[in-house]
């Protein structure tokens, strides 16, 4: 087993679905929300599960499938932003800076207009006068689906590599 | 190494401070100083009674769960091979190192990775590497995993102490069981744990989000105002035109005498006529029943839309209706505020739900208290936002040697409109609204009852 050698065809998607990634990820950073929410399909399944610290051979998953940090919908994302855009919303006012570095970009599957894929996700935040970023890493595995020509996000997991957050507060989509 | 010194300023803080919180002040350093955060270690979290887990984390014989008395002091929380709850320190008598190095699973028997020793999970030493070569006179029973000095339960609620002297759980829990038992015990079977609980590192003292989940409903109007006006409530806010931000009654509960003193309650209700049962949904409103609390405390739980609450020293509750903009639903969690450093808490936060609910109903129940109340929920990422500057502020030289203070005035004399509540049927002073801050004047009187049952330290310059 080794990996696959892209095709020509596979080489241009690739390009396509890193294109989006980055695109998206230049949203979110820029707090850009309602523009985000364009990249959404309507029925977007969008899930951050609580990863635990289990014994290697356990037959639990690592990944709870009961608990998450963010567990959305297309209205409860809606809402979410609703709230964000108040000068109230004492979470981001002011605004963390944020840096996403998307990488790793692996296609999976091409299955009719849906792409699935992995990427990897470091993204830093710093508040205020911090002086030092925390951080949230983990892996995103996506379906990404073609609506009128272009990449929209279906379904989402962020399989973080924390099982305690550092961050005090999550107020960033990850 | 020894210990960090007390100041003389902070010393006078803490002997003061009854005074101090009877004129409505409360000294900020007492949040973020070195010495005090070692005597809160010793004398709050080593001498009572904590929180330790929920009997539904740990159903079955062997599961366990990595937990910790006063944030750092590891303990396994395991149900052993009878079927009993065990908390046992996590520590191999050999050389001291970690036996349980997962957060939850199941397990009989908890092996060293050093040596090999090897425990039950009743914590018996059973098993010694080269037993007959290396260890042949050992006496294992020497050699059992150390525990606590009392473990007991309340309402599914484990809590230990390390104090043989501590009095009993039910003592310890006093009337504050009245307020326990409308919030957990109204669902006829009772609540379980769903999912496992969320850990977030906070850069704020384990006594601020204490008090706030005691009773400060002060503060819902502004740190909240984005998540009111944003429609995150759930709609049985909406049922009722009440004088207090739409309910019929608020009430603050708190206790001036040991052994309750330092836990407090508060909740918001709506008319007679609404049974909101803090917005869960009509169809699991069978799940509940006045079977295992009386008529009074049901009547409350069904007319509640929020119940808050803090159990002395760092455990609280919240039962709430919120919506999410998909869904709309009352829950349950718990929160338990672990010290970790000074002006450092780790937040641990439980999701419960009725037990006889349906599993569709489960699922909506935690979505929206994922939603609300962790810190990725709408609510509660504006609370810790809020918090900013506390820590700061507290460990700053200003407040050791000017001994900067923060208003703890509301609902004394006549400075509010709160006054006591004649009618209420539960125990504790009550007041009959939220313009009131005896729950943190009190909750902080009890820290100085345990911070000062032996002589404090000498202070240094």
């Amino acid at each position: 087993m080794s990996y696959v050698k892209p095709t020509q065809e596979r080489r241009e998607l690739l390009e396509e679905v890193r294109t989006f990634l980055a695109y998206e990820a230049d949203l979110l950073d820029n707090r850009d929300l309602d523009e985000w929410l364009d990249l959404l399909t309507d029925d977007i399944s969008y899930e951050v599960p609580r990863r635990i610290t289990r014994e290697a051979g356990d037959d639990v998953p690592v990944f709870s499938e009961k608990s998450f940090h963010l567990q959305e919908d297309i209205d409860s994302f809606e809402a979410r932003i609703a709230r964000y855009e108040k000068d109230y919303a004492w979470a981001e006012n002011p605004p963390s800076r944020t840096r996403r570095f998307v990488t790793n970009v692996r296609i999976e599957s091409v299955d009719g207009d849906e792409v699935r894929e992995r990427n990897n996700m470091l993204l830093l935040r710093l508040r205020g006068e911090e002086a030092e970023p925390t951080f949230i890493s983990g892996e995103r595995v996506d379906t990404l689906r073609r609506e009128d020509g272009y990449l929209k996000l279906a379904d989402r997991r962020v399989l973080l590599d924390q099982t305690v957050m550092g961050t005090q507060n999550l107020s960033e989509f990850l | 190494m020894a210990a960090t010194n007390l100041s003389t300023e902070t010393k006078e803080m803490i002997e003061q401070l009854d005074q101090s919180l009877m004129d409505g002040r409360y000294p900020i350093r007492l949040r973020n100083d070195e010495a005090v955060f070692e005597l809160e270690q010793d004398r709050v979290f080593n001498d009572n009674w904590v929180f330790i887990g929920h009997e539904s984390e740990i159903p079955e014989p062997g599961d366990y769960a990595r937990r910790y008395i006063g944030g750092s002091d590891p303990f396994i929380f395991t149900r052993d091979e009878d079927g009993n709850v065990q908390v046992l320190f996590d520590s191999c008598g050999h050389r001291g190192t970690k036996l349980c190095r997962a957060e939850q699973g199941n397990t009989s028997h908890f092996r060293c990775p050093y040596h090999g020793w090897t425990y039950n999970n009743k914590g018996e030493l059973v098993g010694v590497t080269f037993k007959h070569e290396a260890y042949k006179e050992i006496d294992p029973d020497e050699w059992k995993l150390p525990k606590p000095a009392k473990v007991d339960s309340y309402a599914g609620l484990v809590f230990a102490t390390m104090n043989p002297d501590s009095p009993s759980l039910e003592e310890h829990l006093g009337d504050m069981k009245w307020y326990i038992d409308m919030n957990f015990k109204f669902p006829t079977n009772g609540m379980e744990v769903y999912g496992e609980p969320y850990r977030y590192v906070l850069p704020v003292d384990w006594k601020q989000p204490c008090e706030n989940f005691g009773g400060d409903d002060y503060h819902i109007s502004t740190t909240h105002q984005s998540a009111i006006e944003g429609g995150l409530i759930s709609e049985i806010w909406h049922w009722d035109e009440g004088p207090y931000g739409g309910l019929a009654e608020r009430v603050h509960t708190h206790f001036e005498e040991l052994p309750e003193m330092g836990h407090s309650f508060a909740a918001g209700m709506i008319g007679e006529d609404y049974s909101p049962f803090y917005g869960y949904d009509e169809e699991i409103h069978d799940c509940f029943s006045a079977e295992n609390i009386s008529q009074e405390q049901y009547d409350l739980a069904r007319r509640s839309v929020v119940n808050i609450g803090t159990i002395f020293p760092n455990l609280s509750f919240i039962q709430v209706g919120k919506g999410t903009g998909s869904n709309d639903s009352g829950f349950l969690c718990l929160r338990q505020w672990q010290p970790r450093a000074p002006g450092e808490t780790e937040l641990w936060s439980w999701v419960l739900v009725p037990k006889d609910a349906p599993e569709e109903q489960k699922r909506k129940i935690n979505n929206v208290a994922l939603s609300s109340f962790t810190p990725a929920g709408n609510w509660e990422q504006d609370d810790l936002a809020v918090w900013d500057g506390i820590t700061e502020a507290a460990g700053s030289t200003v407040a050791k040697r000017q001994g900067v203070e923060t208003s703890y005035e509301m609902g004394l004399g006549n400075m509010s409109n709160t006054e006591i509540h004649d009618e209420w049927p539960g125990p504790g002073v009550c007041y009959n609204n939220h313009y009131q801050e005896g729950y943190g004047r009190w909750f902080h009187r009890r820290w100085q009852e345990e911070i000062t049952k032996e002589p404090l330290p000498e202070g240094a310059e």
